[in-house]
C-alpha cells in the first residue's frame, strides 16, 4: 500500500495512528481456529481485528472466563459481559487459567509491557522501585501461551529488567525452558510504537524486523540500551487496510485513534454529564428540591 | 488447530470410537452413575478395542461391560455398583484377561482428573485416605499412587499428594451441543466438565445438536469449550439406560435385564451379543428396543416439562460512537494522527 521508490503510480495522503499500525501488525499472529487469550486496549483490538478479519474462527478468551464472546463494543474488563452479544462459555478466572493456561491450551497470548528487555522478559510492576501496575494476568499468559505477542504502546527497552513480572526468554538461549516453563511456549514478536521485534532462534535476542512509516532504524537503535540487531531483510511495517482502518474506527474509536483523542473524549463526555447537574441545579435553586418519581 | 480438524467435528459415534479410541490407550469416562456415555461405551465394546487403561469415579455396567469383554488391561477405580448376591460380568472379567485395579475414592478420581485438567502434576489429598488401607494395598501404579510429604505450610504436618491424570480421550454424554463443539450440560455435574477436560481428545455425544446462536444465548450452560472437543456425536437416548436432566428417566427394568444376565456368562454373553453386538449403531439400539418393548416401554421414560426461569443476558447494545457521541468530524481530527502516502487505487 505505501508508495515504492520509482512507481508512477498516484499516491494520495492517508491519516493514520500509531495505535492503528501497531494493532493492525500485532493481529496478522493470529492464524483461524487459533485459541487466543486476549487482554483491554491494544490487545483487545488486535484480536477482534483478526476475528473480524482474516480469522473468522479463532476463539477468543479473557481472564474472567468469558470465551468466545461477540462483543458490541471493546470490552472494558476482563469479564465486561455488558459488551457483549453472547459467548460460547462463561466461567471464572480459576478454571479460565488452569484449564486452558496452565494445560496449554492456548494458542496466541497477547500482552502489553510497561517495560521490556532484550530477551522480552517484562516488567509491569516496579519501575525505579516505584510499583507501576502489577501482573494482572500477563504472568501465566507469557509462561505457558504458544505464541505471546507483546504490545509496548508508552512503554520503554532496557538491557535488563530490574523486575520481570511476565518471564520472556530469561537470560537467552534456553534459560526460559531449563527454568521449568513448558517447551514450544514464548514471545514471538514485539510491536512498539516505532518498529517490530522478534527473537532470534538460538540466543533469543530481540532484533528488529521492521520499523513503522516515518521512522528510521536509526531512530529506533537510539532508543534501545544495547546494540540493536537489524535484520539484513528489514522492511517497513505494512500500513492498515482501509477495511481495516474502518472497522478499527468504529468499533474501537478510543484505541484506534490514541490517548489523546480518548482523553477528549472522556472529557467532552463527563463535560455533558456535569452540564446537566449544572442546569437542574440552577433550576431548582430557591424552591425545594423537587424529586422526580412520578 | 488445523482447520479440517475444526470443521469436520461432527461424525457417527463409530468413526468418532476408530479415531480417537485407539487399542492401549488410557480411557477416561467422564461421568458418575448417570448420565453415563453408554452409547460411546458400547461402541468400544464393539469395536473390541483392548488393553485399554480406563479411569472413572463411581462406575455401574459401563466399566463392566469394558471389563466383561475384555477390553480393559488397567483400571482406576473408586466404586462398582454391584448387586449383593453372586458372581458378576465384572468378577470374571477381572481373572479371565488378569484385570489390574488401582483403588481410590469417588473424589480423589474426580480431583486427580481435575488436576489433569487444569494442567498440574498432582494434587494434595485428603489425609483419610493415608489412614486406610487404599494408602497401602497398592497395584500397578506403585509408589506413584499417593506420595506423603512434610506439609511445607504447615510445620508438623503431612501432605498426601496424589498425582494428575490426563487420559488421550475421554466420553461424555450431554444434553446440546453445537457444530463447534461447545457442550452444554445443565443438572447435576458430577465429574462430566472436569473428566472431560482432563483428557487430550473428548468425545462429547449429545442429546441434540443446535445451533451455535442457541449456545451463546445461555454460555453458563457450556461445560466444554469448542475448542477443547474433538468429535461431536448427535446420539439421541445415548445415555440410555441411565437418565439424564431433561430427556429422559433411568430405564430401571431394563437396567435389571442386564443387572440379572450378568450372573452368569452365558446369560450375559446373551445380553451382549443383543444389545452390543448385535446392533451397529444407537439408533439400531433403540429400534431394536422398540421392537422387542414398544413404543410405550420408551415413551415412558421421557421427563416433563420444567424450563428453567429466563435469565437477562443483555448489554447496553451501544456502540461507542453512540455512548460518547463521536462523531465523523471529531475522528477525523483525531489529534495523534500523522499522514502516509499511499498508492492511489
Amino acid at each position: 500500500m505505501s508508495k515504492k521508490v520509482g512507481s508512477r503510480k498516484e499516491t494520495r495522503k492517508i491519516k493514520i495512528t500509531v495505535d492503528e499500525v501497531m494493532c493492525t501488525r500485532a493481529s496478522k499472529e493470529i492464524r483461524d481456529w487459533d485459541v487466543v487469550f486476549t487482554g483491554h486496549g491494544h490487545p483487545l483490538l488486535s484480536s477482534y481485528l483478526a476475528k473480524k478479519g482474516h480469522a473468522p474462527n479463532c476463539v477468543i478468551i479473557t481472564e474472567g472466563g468469558i470465551i468466545d464472546p461477540d462483543p458490541y463494543r471493546p470490552l472494558e474488563h476482563p469479564n465486561d459481559f455488558g459488551s457483549t452479544r453472547g459467548a460460547s462459555m462463561c466461567t471464572d478466572i480459576t478454571e479460565t487459567f488452569t484449564s486452558f493456561v496452565l494445560a496449554g491450551h492456548i494458542d496466541v497470548g497477547y500482552l502489553a509491557g510497561v517495560e521490556i528487555d532484550k530477551y522480552g522478559n517484562l516488567n509491569t510492576s516496579y519501575i525505579g522501585g516505584e510499583h507501576v501496575a502489577g501482573s494482572g494476568g500477563q504472568n501465566e499468559v507469557g509462561g505457558y501461551a504458544k505464541r505471546t505477542v507483546i504490545s509496548i504502546r508508552h512503554g520503554s527497552f532496557k538491557e535488563k529488567c530490574e523486575y520481570i513480572t511476565t518471564p520472556g526468554y530469561l537470560d537467552g538461549y534456553d534459560s526460559r525452558y531449563k527454568a521449568g516453563l513448558p517447551p514450544g511456549t514464548g514471545p514471538v514478536i514485539v510491536v512498539s510504537q516505532k518498529g517490530v521485534f522478534r527473537f532470534h532462534e538460538k540466543t533469543k535476542e530481540m532484533y528488529l524486523e521492521s520499523y513503522h512509516p516515518g521512522v528510521t532504524v536509526e531512530e529506533i537503535k537510539q532508543e534501545i540500551p544495547w546494540d540493536l540487531k537489524v535484520s539484513p531483510n528489514v522492511f517497513e511495517t505494512p500500513l492498515p487496510s482501509e477495511e481495516e482502518l474502518k472497522f478499527m474506527r468504529e468499533w474501537a474509536p478510543t484505541i484506534s485513534l490514541g490517548k489523546t483523542f480518548f482523553q477528549t473524549v472522556m472529557f467532552n463526555y463527563l463535560q455533558t454529564f456535569m452540564a446537566e447537574a449544572q442546569s437542574r441545579k440552577q433550576k431548582n435553586s430557591g424552591s425545594p428540591p423537587i424529586e422526580e418519581t412520578q | 488447530m488445523v482447520e479440517s480438524e475444526a470443521e469436520d467435528k461432527v461424525m457417527p459415534m463409530e468413526e468418532a470410537v476408530k479415531k480417537f479410541v485407539q487399542d492401549g490407550c488410557f480411557l477416561g469416562i467422564a461421568s458418575v452413575g448417570e448420565p453415563t456415555p453408554v452409547s460411546a461405551i458400547h461402541e468400544v465394546a464393539r469395536q473390541k478395542k483392548r488393553n485399554l487403561t480406563v479411569i472413572q469415579a463411581g462406575s455401574s455396567m459401563e466399566i463392566e461391560i469394558l471389563i466383561g469383554t475384555g477390553c480393559t488391561k488397567r483400571f482406576i477405580s473408586s466404586y462398582v455398583y454391584r448387586v449383593r448376591s453372586g458372581e458378576r460380568a465384572y468378577d470374571r472379567g477381572i481373572r479371565k484377561y488378569n484385570v489390574e485395579v488401582e483403588d481410590y475414592t469417588n473424589y480423589t478420581v474426580a480431583a486427580m482428573l481435575m488436576a489433569g485438567a487444569m494442567g498440574l502434576t498432582c494434587f494434595p489429598a485428603p489425609i483419610s485416605l493415608v489412614a486406610s488401607s487404599i494408602f497401602t494395598k497398592r497395584s500397578f501404579l506403585g509408589e506413584n499412587k499417593i506420595k506423603v510429604i512434610d506439609d511445607p505450610f504447615k510445620p508438623g504436618q503431612k501432605l498426601a499428594l496424589i498425582p494428575a491424570f490426563k487420559p488421550d480421550v475421554s466420553v461424555v454424554h450431554v444434553q446440546r451441543i453445537d457444530k463447534y463443539g461447545n457442550a452444554q450440560m445443565w443438572g447435576p455435574l458430577a465429574n462430566m466438565k472436569w473428566g472431560s477436560l482432563a483428557a487430550k481428545n473428548i468425545i462429547v455425544s449429545a442429546e441434540e445438536i443446535v445451533e451455535h446462536d442457541i449456545v451463546k444465548r445461555s454460555p453458563n450452560t457450556t461445560i466444554i469449550p469448542g475448542f477443547r472437543t474433538s468429535a461431536v456425536v448427535i446420539e439421541p437416548w445415548g445415555g440410555h439406560p441411565t437418565g439424564l436432566t431433561g430427556y429422559y428417566e433411568v430405564d430401571y427394568p431394563f437396567g435389571m435385564t442386564y443387572v440379572t444376565s450378568s450372573l452368569s456368562e452365558e446369560t450375559y454373553n446373551e445380553w451382549i451379543n443383543e444389545w452390543v453386538y448385535g446392533v451397529t449403531d444407537r439408533s439400531q439400539y433403540i429400534q431394536h428396543y422398540i421392537e422387542k418393548y414398544g413404543h410405550k416401554a420408551l415413551e415412558r421414560l421421557k421427563v416433563q416439562y420444567c424450563p428453567s426461569a429466563p435469565v437477562n443476558l443483555g448489554a447496553t447494545y451501544k456502540s461507542y460512537l453512540e455512548e460518547f457521541g463521536i462523531t465523523k468530524e471529531m475522528m477525523e481530527e483525531a489529534p495523534e494522527f500523522f499522514e502516509v502516502e499511499v498508492d492511489n487505487e
